[in-house]
């Protein structure tokens, strides 16, 4: 487990894996779900890409990352 | 105010503020050998005013005022007038409060190090805590430990402490009864009675101590031992803290240096006599 505090909202998180390893790819810059995947070393078959899409859905709702339309 | 008392607590100043008598001289009575708040200026007020104004002598029931207050609390009756005092001034330190992250733990110092201990309501803390502070151990307080962000360092805040029920005979087998305030019968959490922490306990008071092992205890189970990870201990300490939230970042930064600084443990233990002897053995291990 990993806790993360949210400058902009002032919030506590407690992130489990993946989503610790999504933010770190990130870091690089803006990516979708294979990209990460490929930054993280896995291989991009659907369902770790489905697996990084969900979490990544999961931390934009909590306000962590930005999905750009 | 009609009647009026003035304290200092580790380094806190209070002044309680009361229409009655009563409550304000068992205050004294109790904080005997503290000392006044600096240059006479308290950092927090508490007042005890009648309900209603007939309130004062009919039926006279206890509101808690003061700098913090929350909205709806219930009328105490006279009687309880130690506790509504004891209660609004641990009022004003979990809503006013800012200098220091506020943990629901108690805490006892040996050696300059601090051992903490965390749990809800009933985990026994308080009791632990009385009882360290009779045997060689020095009594940094039993309601609130006072982490300083910049430092570190747990800060003394030696106030009674609050014993209830089964451990108010525990204590009061082996301390003079000049210690200790009245018996409180038929509170919410059932009889309460304060002890007067020792005298080294508030000649000490404003001697911090660096923290150096976390416990969790929890009465009523059989022995038994846990190690703590960082991530849940800052968990459970953000659930034990009142002014978490409030400090933003700067909590943040302070306990996360707490959580993965020192080893955290979950205690079980069926009887005291269990619980003083895990405590020390725990401490003979802890990282020097």
């Amino acid at each position: 487990m990993t806790i993360l505090y949210h400058r902009p909202s002032g919030m506590t998180h407690v992130l489990l894996p993946p989503a610790p390893n999504i933010l770190a790819a990130l870091d690089a810059g803006p990516a979708d779900a294979a990209r990460i995947a490929e930054r993280l070393g896995f291989a991009a078959d659907d369902e770790a890409v489905d697996v990084i899409a969900a979490r990544l859905a999961e931390l934009a709702q909590s306000g962590l990352v930005a999905i750009e339309d | 105010m009609r009647h009026g008392f003035a304290v200092r607590v580790g380094p806190v100043g209070f002044r309680i503020g009361s229409e009655w008598q009563a409550p304000v001289a068992a205050l004294a009575r109790l904080y005997e050998g503290y000392p006044a708040p600096p240059d006479g200026v308290a950092d927090f007020t508490v007042r005890l005013e009648a309900a209603r104004p007939w309130r004062r002598w009919a039926r006279p029931a206890i509101t808690i005022r003061g700098d913090f207050t929350l909205p709806d609390t219930a009328p105490l009756p006279l009687a309880q007038g130690l506790l509504a005092a004891e209660m609004g001034m641990n009022l004003q330190m979990a809503l006013g409060a800012r200098r220091w992250l506020l943990l629901h733990a108690s805490c006892v110092e040996r050696d300059g190090r601090a051992l903490l201990m965390s749990g809800h309501s009933g985990a026994g803390k308080s009791t632990l805590s009385a009882l360290l502070g009779e045997r060689g151990w020095r009594l940094l307080g039993d309601e609130f430990a006072l982490l300083d962000p910049a430092t570190g360092l747990v800060h003394p805040f030696p106030r009674p402490v609050s014993l209830k029920n089964e451990s108010i005979a525990v204590m009061a087998a082996d301390i003079s009864h000049e210690r200790f305030g009245p018996l409180i019968a038929g509170t919410p959490k059932g009889d309460i009675r304060h002890l007067r922490p020792a005298a080294d306990a508030i000649a000490r008071m404003a001697e911090p101590a660096r923290p150096a092992l976390l416990l969790f205890p929890q009465f009523g189970q059989t022995e038994d031992l846990r190690p703590v990870g960082p991530v849940e201990s800052f968990v459970r300490l953000t659930q034990a803290s009142t002014n978490y939230v409030a400090l933003g970042e700067t909590g943040y930064a302070a306990l996360t240096a707490l959580a993965q600084g020192i080893p955290a443990i979950g205690v079980d233990y069926p009887d005291t006599a269990s619980a003083l002897r895990l405590v020390e053995a725990l401490w003979a291990e802890a990282p020097r």
